[in-house]
């Protein structure tokens, strides 16, 4: 028979919202839970880290598990001025990628290479089809996202996502004599 | 046991002959068939046991021995508005009109037909949910408007499991309905303050955004999605209310932004057929330009 699904996961402890179990929610180091949209807000100041030991296995190191309510509370109220100083950092521009390494595929007969940029999203949020720059020693051209996918199945046929604030994801685009490294940022403006 | 030989009845008990009614202990009779027609709706009875049947039938016994007797009225007995010619609903006690059936069936999750098979009684409590009564009374009797409320009491989205292809639908849990006297009668002055508070962190505007989520939209087809420069901000209104070609305006260092609210959406991604989002409630703004300098967390000022 139907019956509500969200008592048992209970209330997010900052926004009072109901965690539900398609939307996700994430454990404070106190015990308390909050909420994927308050975990998102947070994600600027505690980025996520995923990293692989030697046996191929996925190790997650999240920032925001360590922290308490107390302090998760105060970030939550600081997460726009952080985003305004990091906006100032980078010169305003609306989003920024860090690129961390870069593979590149052949393209296909008489087509440019496709380029798959692994990195973090510092700030702001990244989508398919986004008009972008590629910031690389001097020099700024316009390249036009294609994909954004996740770090852990960025080369698989998978759906995309969306590149978000403290994310690590790949943004895939191609175009002639384009040259990548790791180092150079993906800016939106 | 020939086909058309004596037997007995699992529901009553009772011998009877002919062919009977299937049900999933055999074959009962057609007097409890008579009264199995109004207590379940759309043959469901053909997969039950003789004893739900018979506990099904013990429990409206009465509404039964008296459905001939029941007349139609001038009213709905739940909405009180004229009750019409053929628009209305009959349930095993009473007449209510299509429109009091159909809130009753998307608030019990059930078919429209087997609200029929109920008494008023079991509906009625319903109707008295503050959420579909736009406001609750005290004990004194003073109303309180829910939608005066929402700022300090929103509606708590949950999830509703249904078996089926979708598997979950958005269902809403009303605050309000659990609040003591003591806090209902409160409730007026702390929405007040809330307001004053809200008013003096960011300035009088028409409504205050807060902003969760922004996702970029498309449209998919055999597999693929084509994005558009469409843009829907999801999030809550902290305050006032937001209709159509509202202009909302985002605050950066360097300047502001504005743009226009296209259309307006609850808090289900697909949906854009609002034309106002009320306050304290879910849901999502769209705008048709490039999106790229809101944030979450952002507050949206609505002029």
């Amino acid at each position: 028979m139907a019956n509500v699904k969200t008592i048992e996961q209970g209330f997010c402890s900052l926004c009072g919202r109901a965690l539900l179990p398609n939307e996700g929610y994430c454990s404070l180091g106190d015990g308390s839970h909050i909420c994927s949209f308050c975990a998102g807000k947070l994600r600027v100041m505690h980025p996520l880290t995923l990293t692989w030991d030697k046996k191929g296995n996925q190790v997650k190191h999240d920032p925001i598990e360590e922290l308490s309510l107390e302090e998760a509370g105060k970030d939550l109220e600081n997460a726009i001025a952080y985003t305004e100083e990091l906006r100032a950092k980078y010169d305003h521009h609306n989003a920024v990628f860090m690129v961390e390494s870069v593979t590149t595929e052949k393209g296909g007969f008489l087509k440019p290479p496709v380029i798959y940029a692994c990195g973090r999203v510092i700030y702001g949020y990244f989508d398919p089809e986004d008009k972008t720059r590629l910031l690389h020693k001097g020099s700024a051209p316009e390249v036009t996202l294609t994909a954004i996918k996740r770090l852990e199945s960025y080369g698989a046929d998978v759906a995309d996502c969306q590149g978000t604030g403290g994310m690590q994801c790949a943004l895939v685009f191609s175009g002639k004599n384009l040259v990548c490294e790791a180092g150079d940022l993906i800016v939106k403006d | 046991m020939a086909i058309m030989g004596t037997k007995v009845c699992p529901v009553c008990g009772k011998e009877f002959k002919g062919l009977g009614n299937i049900c999933k202990d055999g074959d009962y009779c057609n007097e409890c068939e008579k009264k199995v027609r109004l207590v379940f709706a759309e043959d469901e009875e053909d997969h039950l046991p003789a004893a739900t049947i018979r506990a099904r039938l013990n429990k409206y016994a009465d509404a039964i021995a008296a459905y001939d007797s029941i007349k139609k009225p001038e009213t709905c007995p739940i909405c009180g508005k004229p009750l019409p010619k053929l628009m209305h609903m009959r349930l095993l006690d009473a007449y209510i009109c299509m429109n009091c059936a159909e809130k009753a069936a998307g608030m019990l999750h059930m078919g429209y037909d087997a609200i029929g098979c109920m008494c008023l009684s079991e509906i009625l409590p319903h109707f008295g949910q503050a959420a579909v009564r736009g406001g609750r009374e005290d004990t004194g009797g003073v109303f309180y408007n829910a939608d005066e409320l929402r700022i300090v009491y929103p509606l708590i989205r949950t999830l509703w499991e249904e078996p089926g292809e979708y598997g979950y639908n958005v269902e809403f849990i009303d605050p309000l309905d659990s609040l003591s006297d003591e806090e209902l009668q409160a409730a007026p002055a702390l929405a007040a303050q809330r307001r004053a508070e809200l008013e003096a962190k960011y300035g009088t505007h028409k409504a205050i955004f807060e902003v969760d989520k922004v996702t970029k939209l498309y449209n998919e087809s055999k597999g693929r999605r084509y994005y558009r420069n469409e843009y829907r901000i999801g999030g809550r209104v902290l305050m006032g209310n937001i209709a159509l070609r509202d202009q909302a305006v985002v605050k950066r260092a360097e300047g502001t932004q504005e743009f226009t609210i296209r259309k307006l959406g609850d808090c289900r991604e697909y949906c854009s057929d609002l034309k106002e989002l009320k306050e304290g409630m879910e849901g999502g703004l769209f705008v048709e330009t490039a999106l790229s300098s809101v944030y979450p967390g952002d507050i949206l000022l609505i002029g």
